[in-house]
């Protein structure tokens, strides 16, 4: 290529890099304006479990063979799998757990409406009386009037779906020397 | 334009095509991975969190009994976590630094302080693994009670 043909070249290949620019620009504004208006509408919250203080870690007052003991939630499960903790008064401790203020305290703010899903490998789902149609499908279950709850016995399509964007939390441990497995699901925070 | 310079310009038309198919089927295969991976990860990420603060209650009721039994406060720690170990993997170092007695309660005018350094708890799933190393130092009045939590 002579010189003319090397400047010519270089004159046309301007426009072609302003208009790869104007592209890259146009693409970062719309892409930045749909982040935007995508997080005020509420939208990819599926990490905020993560900032929830798990549950399995709060203090229930529960008996353990007879004796009212503060416990861990997590060693409540465990007691009850061991047969020193009845099942009714592990609904009942939970339960008052949950009634202390009835709602959910994120970052010290109380937010109202929210429910909890705990659950075993064998054991039943616990849910709190005023969700009952949320957990109630195709008679399953049934309802324990000691602790007022609804006990429902197999998984639940709208369950999975809370575990299908990542806000079921999940803990799955193994006590080695009792040979035991705990597997325990669950969703603390507010109804979506 | 010569036979060279169309040689070099149907390439690089076809080299294009290439790399956005490439780029095509690499959105395409990462958006699928990522959805599992992202849950797996948020579990991790769950049992961990849960790990430690599982950790922490535990330090705060088997000192706050220690205290309000008196006497040997160290001993009597212990004794009480020993006896509510369930010697779960995930939950760390924290009862064999106890056992050893790697941690210490000082006294300090009206309150004590429960010290434990180094403590590390893990979360496995699979072949990824997380471990959380963190100090702990709890703060109780005279009547067991928690006042402070540093962790």
């Amino acid at each position: 290529m002579n010189k003319n043909g090397q400047i010519g070249k270089i004159v046309t290949s301007f426009p072609v890099m302003i208009l790869i620019f104007v592209v890259i620009i146009l693409y970062l504004i719309s892409s930045g304006i749909a982040r935007t208006a995508l997080l005020k509408e509420g939208i990819g919250i599926a990490s905020s479990g993560v900032e929830i203080e798990p549950f399995l870690a709060k203090v229930i007052s529960v008996k353990v063979e007879e004796v009212l003991s503060e416990v861990i939630v997590f060693d409540a499960f465990v007691l009850y799998k061991r047969g020193k903790v009845e099942r009714e008064d592990l609904e009942k401790a939970l339960l008052d757990k949950l009634n202390e203020k009835h709602s959910l305290n994120i970052n010290g703010k109380f937010i109202p409406n929210c429910f909890v899903l705990v659950s075993g490998r064998d054991d039943s789902f616990i849910a709190l009386e005023e969700f009952k149609d949320f957990f109630l499908e195709e008679n399953e279950g049934g309802y324990s009037s000691v602790s007022k709850t609804y006990v429902v016995k197999s998984a639940i399509k709208k369950y999975d779906n809370y575990r299908g964007i990542g806000l079921v939390q999940e803990t799955d441990v193994k006590i080695p020397e009792k040979e035991e497995a705990l597997n325990i699901r669950y969703y603390f925070g507010r109804c979506l | 334009m010569n036979k060279r310079g169309d040689l070099a310009f149907t390439l690089l038309g076809l080299f294009a095509i290439v790399v956005a198919g490439a780029a095509l089927f690499t959105f395409v295969s990462f958006a699928k991975n990522l959805d599992v991976s992202s849950y797996n990860y948020s579990i991790l990420l769950n049992q961990v969190y849960f790990s430690k603060e599982y950790v922490v209650q535990e330090a705060v009721l088997a000192g706050s009994q220690a205290i309000k039994e008196g006497g040997d406060t160290k001993g009597a720690f212990q004794k009480i976590i020993e006896e509510r170990n369930y010697r779960v993997k995930q939950f760390g170092n924290f009862t064999a630094k106890v056992r050893n007695g790697e941690f210490e309660f000082i006294p300090d005018e009206d309150k004590t302080a429960l010290i434990m350094n180094g403590i590390s708890v893990n979360s496995e799933r699979g072949s990824s693994k997380i471990q959380r190393n963190f100090d702990l130092r709890i703060e109780f009045n005279d009547k067991g009670e928690v006042r402070k939590i540093y962790k």
